[in-house]
């Protein structure tokens, strides 16, 4: 057995010392992805157990890991008696999940149009689509605002949802999924089967769509609900808030102090639907990146 | 003749007539195309020309608006807050894209190691802080870098460093923001990084170990000029992403009042100016200033990417 074993082992080597040395770079890329792996979970963990602190648990001179005296469970019911925040976070639920359908359903068409339809000015206008990516919203943010004022749409929903529904990048993505997944025959064949236009994009484009569109959404999603600036500019009563908006006023101010055990408590709670977002989708989502597909 | 004057105008017409009729016979296809250029004329095209003309003129919100001329445009450049939001913009911007890209593409490349175990799990353990919402993420900094009871400065205490002032201090709010950023942002470009790195072919990589080449001259000389347009593609959307910074300073800093303001960039002397001022054309004008940055910067690195050959 010994024999056989070096006999097998001698042809490689001179390849020993390679094998070493690969097996020590190997190690070390471990080492180092996960001292990584750690430093971007230990704010989750740490987020999670300060909610269930008290400050003078939290503000000791050595941090705790653990709460010395045991876990408190009273911040949550207090973060409830102080803001409505259960409201909030259906308002960023409300705000994502309306934005985000409307997005896909005029993505999903327009790139439909765009890729397999043949009508005067096609391209020219595609183009001049794609240009309009080049615009900062920088320069429109503060007539924007003045519009929603004159609009009547401050603490509504529709500044959220309207403006977003179609964004230029969203038909593009939605044009190369068509254009690369859908074949032509099969649009002829809806055609000769008496299919209108409409019945041709709801019956056969749309199903084979799903997992364009469920990059597209899952990212309009999360940027949706995790929406701050828009958010700030026109949303001004409590009840409207999104959830971001109602953690920010536990920041404090010049004159009081931050309160960090209700701001962890929230954020545990409004990050909850994300990660469940998340999971759901994480493999579509990763390999939709991955790919090359969603960039941006 | 007439006759033959009525078949030439028939025969100029019946192009556009006919143009007229497919477009007509198209109209279900404009129709699904349409969102985009109603919305975006209504919510872009439309608030531009407005921007533009608040630029030009004085108005606070209600009366009429005053014509100025470059009023707005010379304030700007006397302004001595938005000089310093454009340099700290800037810093920013030289300071987070380099160090965002070299970070990526350490990670990449890390996790591209061929079957490394368990690179799903650090793929989505990284890319975890991307999903998280900016005030989330800016709440549990700043507890980690208090002054005084925050976690870093109590490790700095432990191992007998010097605690710092990170979030006060002259520079340390700059890095601070640049932490969080990092923290926030590297998982979603490694992905992207990773994707390009899967999509070169490994014969090349063959080929090269043949030649007898080493492992650091393949990253230099075929690794990354391959990546060339991810790189280009990650620097345009990083700087863009960074002249729109606004809530990871809002939420982590004293970007207002801070020794110094050393966090407050183009994005909140915007909203600052033009939200909470209600100075809508001093606003306007600003508007177009970090809008031409933004285009320039952008057309800058395509034209440096383009000539960097290897």
């Amino acid at each position: 057995m010994a024999i056989a074993a070096q006999q097998k082992k001698k042809p490689a080597g001179p390849g020993l010392a390679y094998k070493l040395r690969r097996h020590l770079a190997r190690a070390i890329s471990h080492l180092f992805l996960t001292t990584f792996a750690v430093i971007f979970l230990f704010p989750f963990y740490t987020m999670f157990v300060g909610s269930f602190m008290r400050n003078e648990q939290l503000f000791t001179f050595t941090p705790n890991i653990w709460p010395k005296g045991g876990l408190n469970f009273s911040n949550y019911p207090q973060l409830f008696q102080e803001l409505p925040f259960g409201r909030n976070i259906l308002n960023s639920l409300a705000v994502a999940s309306v934005q985000t359908v409307g997005v896909l359903f005029f993505c999903s068409l327009a790139g439909f149009a765009f890729a397999k339809r043949r009508f005067p000015g096609r391209d020219v206008l595609f183009v001049l689509m794609l240009a309009t990516m080049m615009l900062p919203h920088q320069s429109t943010l503060i007539p924007w605002f003045l519009l929603m004022v004159k609009l009547h749409w401050l603490n509504t929903f529709w500044p959220l949802w309207t403006p977003w529904w179609a964004p230029a990048f969203g038909i593009f993505l939605m044009r190369q999924f068509v254009a690369a997944s859908i074949p032509d025959e099969l649009l002829d064949a809806a055609t000769v089967d008496g299919c209108s236009v409409f019945g041709m994009y709801w019956r056969v484009v749309l199903p084979v769509m799903i997992p364009g569109l469920s990059v597209l959404g899952i990212i309009n999603f999360m940027n949706a609900y995790n929406d701050f600036l828009y958010s700030l500019l026109v949303f001004s009563k409590t009840h409207m808030y999104t959830a971001p908006l109602a953690l920010a006023l536990f920041r404090g101010s010049e004159i009081t102090a931050p309160r960090y055990t209700m701001m962890f408590a929230g954020s545990v709670l409004a990050t909850i639907p994300l990660l469940i977002v998340f999971f759901a989708f994480q493999r579509r989502l990763i390999e939709g990146i991955l790919s090359g597909a969603i960039k941006g | 003749m007439p006759g033959s004057s009525i078949s030439e105008v028939a025969l100029v017409l019946r192009p556009t007539k006919r143009l007229w009729r497919e477009v007509w016979e198209h109209r279900l296809d404009y129709l699904f195309i349409s969102p985009f250029f109603i919305l975006f004329g209504l919510f872009s095209a439309f608030p531009l020309g407005w921007a533009l003309a608040l630029s030009f003129s004085s108005w606070r919100g209600f009366g009429a608006m005053r014509w100025v001329g470059l009023d707005n445009y010379r304030a700007m450049v006397r302004d001595i807050y938005i000089a310093n939001a454009l340099k700290n913009t800037l810093i920013f911007a030289a300071i987070l894209v380099p160090t965002g890209i070299f970070l990526a593409l350490t990670f990449a490349v890390l996790l591209n190691i061929r079957n490394l175990r368990g690179r799903g799990i650090y793929r989505t353990i990284y890319f975890l802080p991307y999903i998280t919402s900016t005030v989330i993420v800016a709440i549990i900094f700043q507890q980690f870098l208090d002054d005084v009871y925050g976690w870093i400065n109590g490790f700095l205490r432990m191992v007998g460093l010097p605690t710092v002032p990170w979030l006060r201090g002259i520079g340390w709010p700059k890095l601070s923001v640049v932490m969080l950023c990092h923290w926030q942002g590297v998982g979603y470009n490694t992905l992207i990084f990773l994707g390009g790195l899967q999509g070169i072919d490994p014969e090349i990589y063959e080929a090269a170990r043949i030649d007898g080449a080493t492992p650091w001259q393949i990253f230099w000389r075929i690794t990354l000029p391959l990546l060339r347009p991810i790189i280009l593609f990650v620097s345009i959307l990083g700087s863009i992403g960074v002249l729109n910074m606004f809530s990871q300073p809002y939420m982590l800093t004293d970007w207002r009042s801070g020794p110094g303001r050393e966090t407050i960039t183009l994005t909140l002397r915007l909203y600052q100016v033009g939200v909470a001022g209600t100075r809508y054309g001093d606003a306007a004008a600003l508007g177009f200033l970090t809008g031409a940055l933004v285009i320039g910067i952008s057309f800058l690195q395509l034209r440096l990417l383009r000539t960097w050959r290897q």
